[in-house]
């Protein structure tokens, strides 16, 4: 068989499984969407609740009625509004270090650490990924440059680095933002060698963001607004 | 309020209707391709509409709505974060020995679709799109937001990295 009779033949078949699913009433899937979000929500506080504080509540007895264990504050669920729902990318325990000529650790000013592998790696803040403050374009879309590090990338070898970054808003219905293929490149003394990608962000919210070069594949959750998340814990 | 007042309080465009109506099928078999899973291309399917919902009024005077509404899917079907998530809401659903049969493709499909998740991001999208909706390459240009000659090259680049993995694994005989 060639290529292309069984291409089609399989292509026929995911079509197919399109054809067969169920499809349920837009204004039903609309009711049932925000159901969910809901009970997703109440699901993960629940559970923050009872796995961090460990505490037992404990039935009334003989008329006396013991306290309630005290609620905690959700971080991150999978409600789909508000900046205390954003499950930004922070740090893990041990910041990853490349093994290249890029610098261990970003500058002190940065208040970064290097976050990802030696096939792609980027900064991510030690507080957690905030955009704050961007500058904002004519249109209205807040701008913001990304950077992007990798083993065996150099600057002036590859001065348009064939990196594609794509912003996902994760909270709303703002479409999805792609930019770079190609990127452009930079270097600096304390900075090494590094991809640069502009993004311009449509609106403020939950965005995870994308970047893929050379079949390795990096991403991170970022809130872009003008104040933190109330709580990261 | 009932139940029915609820969902009959959700405004829908009869021009949205119709979109969700006559391409719903196709995003979610589109998806299916992208990801391998029937309830994480629906799920995913569904988000794609709920936003082009939510969007209408400028969705709505796009010349594509329906390239529109498959971005943003793909898009989606990229996202690792939603995957999870959509999985996670499937493992709660029952899932009937009816239902599964629905979705058991061909071993050597399978096989396909798996080889084409292993290519690069754009490359299986064009090839998903081709494949799964017969889209001309122009069209595709349009859902991608790239020029025609770069659909012809993920095309041909797509083709020529799964041909040889297929004709490896014994299921074609030439490219």
């Amino acid at each position: 068989m060639r290529f292309e009779e069984f291409a089609s033949r399989a292509g026929k078949a995911a079509s197919d499984v399109g054809r067969r699913a169920s499809r349920p009433s837009f204004a039903r899937l609309v009711r049932d969407r925000h159901r969910r979000t809901l009970f997703a929500g109440l699901s993960a506080a629940t559970a923050l609740v009872v796995i961090v504080f460990g505490t037992v509540v404990l039935w009334p007895e003989s008329g006396r009625v013991a306290p309630l264990a005290a609620a905690g504050t959700t971080t991150t669920t999978l409600a789909e509004d508000g900046r205390d729902s954003c499950p930004v990318t922070a740090p893990g325990n041990i910041p990853f270090s490349p093994a290249s000529e890029a610098p261990e650790a970003p500058p002190a000013l940065y208040d970064g650490v290097w976050f990802g592998t030696p096939d792609l790696w980027t900064m991510v803040d030690t507080q957690g990924q905030i955009w704050s403050d961007l500058p904002v374009g004519e249109d209205g879309s807040l701008t913001q440059k990304t950077f992007w590090w990798a083993e065996g990338y150099v600057f002036d070898r590859e001065p348009l680095p064939d990196i594609t970054v794509t912003a996902e808003h994760l909270d709303g219905a703002a479409p999805t933002v792609q930019a770079g293929g190609p990127g452009t490149n930079g270097t600096h003394p304390d900075l090494g060698s590094f991809m640069l990608v502009g993004l311009e962000i449509p609106q403020e919210g939950c965005w995870e963001v994308t970047a893929e070069y050379r079949g390795a594949s990096l991403s991170y959750v970022v809130w872009v607004g003008d104040e933190s998340p109330n709580s990261r814990t | 309020m009932t139940e029915s007042d609820a969902v009959s309080e959700v405004q829908v465009p009869g021009s949205f209707e119709q979109l969700y109506q006559r391409e719903y099928p196709a995003v979610v078999g589109l998806v299916y391709g992208m990801t391998g899973s029937r309830w994480v291309a629906e799920d995913l399917a569904q988000e794609a509409f709920l936003r082009a919902h939510r969007d209408w009024p400028r969705v709505g005077r796009m010349a594509s709505p329906d390239g529109w509404v498959r971005r943003v899917a793909l898009n989606l079907a990229r996202s690792r974060w939603r995957r999870l998530r959509s999985e996670t809401m499937a493992t709660l659903r029952f899932e009937s020995d009816e239902e599964r049969a629905k979705t058991s493709l061909d071993p050597d499909v399978e096989e396909f679709w798996e080889e084409v998740r292993r290519l690069p991001v754009r490359q299986a999208q064009a090839v998903a799109l081709h494949y799964v909706e017969g889209m001309p390459v122009a069209e595709i240009g349009q859902v991608l937001g790239v020029a025609t000659g770069t659909v012809k090259a993920l095309l041909h680049q797509g083709r020529e990295r799964l041909g040889r993995q297929l004709v490896a694994k014994g299921l074609i005989d030439e490219i």
